[in-house]
């Protein structure tokens, strides 16, 4: 008797189990912000001196600082698709800058700093310079973000290297096809750890 | 233990647990990329089947808590949400023991609360609500046919 019961609690577990499952990949399949089944380690490059500090990309920016491709034009109109883009994006490539680079950038004084963590703990300190933008919010931001040149220098940085906020931000703005998107990976650990200067203030 | 078998208490105890389980499950179901860096976060799952994970416990978490409402298999329900609120302790109390300041991601990332001490105490308080519906798993009012609990009583 006692073993008919367990068996079948257990049926009727597998059941409700297996309803989940398939609602859950249903709805995944459709859902704008469905996501792949299998779950990858984010592909991080290095990247060479030569390329960050390049004069080229600096007369680069300077000359194109008011076009506007024509995706991003589109995508001004319908913010929605934007979002749908980036939550599909699988497999992305993120180029990884270092803390030295990071430091030579802010003593030449290019490009600008995102600060990928939630208002609260930017509030609390950050990189000296960073504006905020949370990675979870980043379609809020994007107005904000639409009023930059595309090729301005971005540099994004988050936590550690664990953290996902940098990384959604970064695919974020990939598909509003910036170009020169960097991920500053120690982040903000790695940040304090090397005792840079921080700031306090609220300004963005 | 007699007060825990009144249908009143036990209507209770599948009213809080189901609105508590499905208000948790609609914001993971909504973002399921999110939930999904909560899980990996973590550290517990292989990194392949962190994706599944994350689809199948919102689901999971929003169908047991209809059912726990509606009076539909209200036993293996509160059996699965029982068991999720063990992995949720045992997955919290690890990332403590291991400094891992992370967020919990336990109503997913609308209301972001790091892991803590406290988020073990709520998750006991529910699981201890799951126990006592597994133990008298009265159905009713029921929207569905539940021949077996019924012979139960």
């Amino acid at each position: 008797m006692l073993r008919l019961e367990k068996g079948r609690l257990l049926l009727e577990v597998a059941q409700v189990l297996m309803l989940a499952a398939i609602l859950a990949f249903l709805y995944n399949a459709y859902s704008p912000s469905g996501i792949p089944l299998v779950r990858r380690e984010p592909r991080k490059i290095a990247v060479a001196d030569s390329v960050l500090f390049s004069e080229h990309a600096t007369r680069d920016s300077q000359r194109d600082v008011k076009i506007i491709a024509p995706l991003h034009e589109s995508a001004l109109a319908n913010p929605d698709s934007m979002a749908r883009l980036a939550g599909r994006k699988s497999e992305s490539v993120f180029k990884i800058i270092t803390l030295q680079q990071m430091k030579r950038l802010l003593e030449e004084n290019r490009g600008i700093i995102i600060d990928a963590r939630p208002a609260e703990e930017y509030k609390k300190g950050h990189i000296k310079g960073a504006r905020n933008i949370p990675g979870l919010e980043a379609e809020d931001h994007f107005a904000e973000l639409a009023q930059l040149p595309m090729d301005t220098l971005v540099i994004i940085y988050c936590n550690n290297p664990d953290c996902h906020l940098g990384r959604s931000l970064a695919d974020f703005m990939n598909v509003m096809e910036f170009k020169k998107l960097y991920l500053y990976d120690e982040g903000w650990d790695g940040w304090l750890m090397a005792k840079m200067p921080v700031d306090s203030s609220n300004g963005n | 233990m007699a007060a825990f078998s009144n249908k009143y208490v036990i209507l209770a105890c599948r009213f809080i647990l189901g609105i508590v389980f499905i208000l948790a499950s609609i914001d993971k179901i909504a973002a399921p990329e999110a939930f999904a860096a909560s899980i990996q976060a973590y550290r517990i799952l292989p990194l392949p089947v962190v994706n599944i994970a994350a689809l199948v416990i919102p689901w999971t978490e929003l169908i047991c808590g209809l059912f726990l409402l509606g009076g539909i298999l209200v036993r293996p329900s509160s059996f699965l949400l029982s068991s999720l609120l063990m992995v949720f302790i045992a997955a919290i109390f690890t990332a403590l023991l291991r400094g891992l300041k992370i967020d919990c991601g336990c109503f997913g990332t609308a209301h972001i609360s790091p892991v803590s001490w406290m988020r073990i105490l709520e998750d006991i308080g529910l699981l201890s609500l799951g126990v006592v519906i597994f133990l008298y798993p009265l159905d009713w009012p029921s929207f569905g046919r539940n021949p077996a609990s019924r012979a139960d009583e």
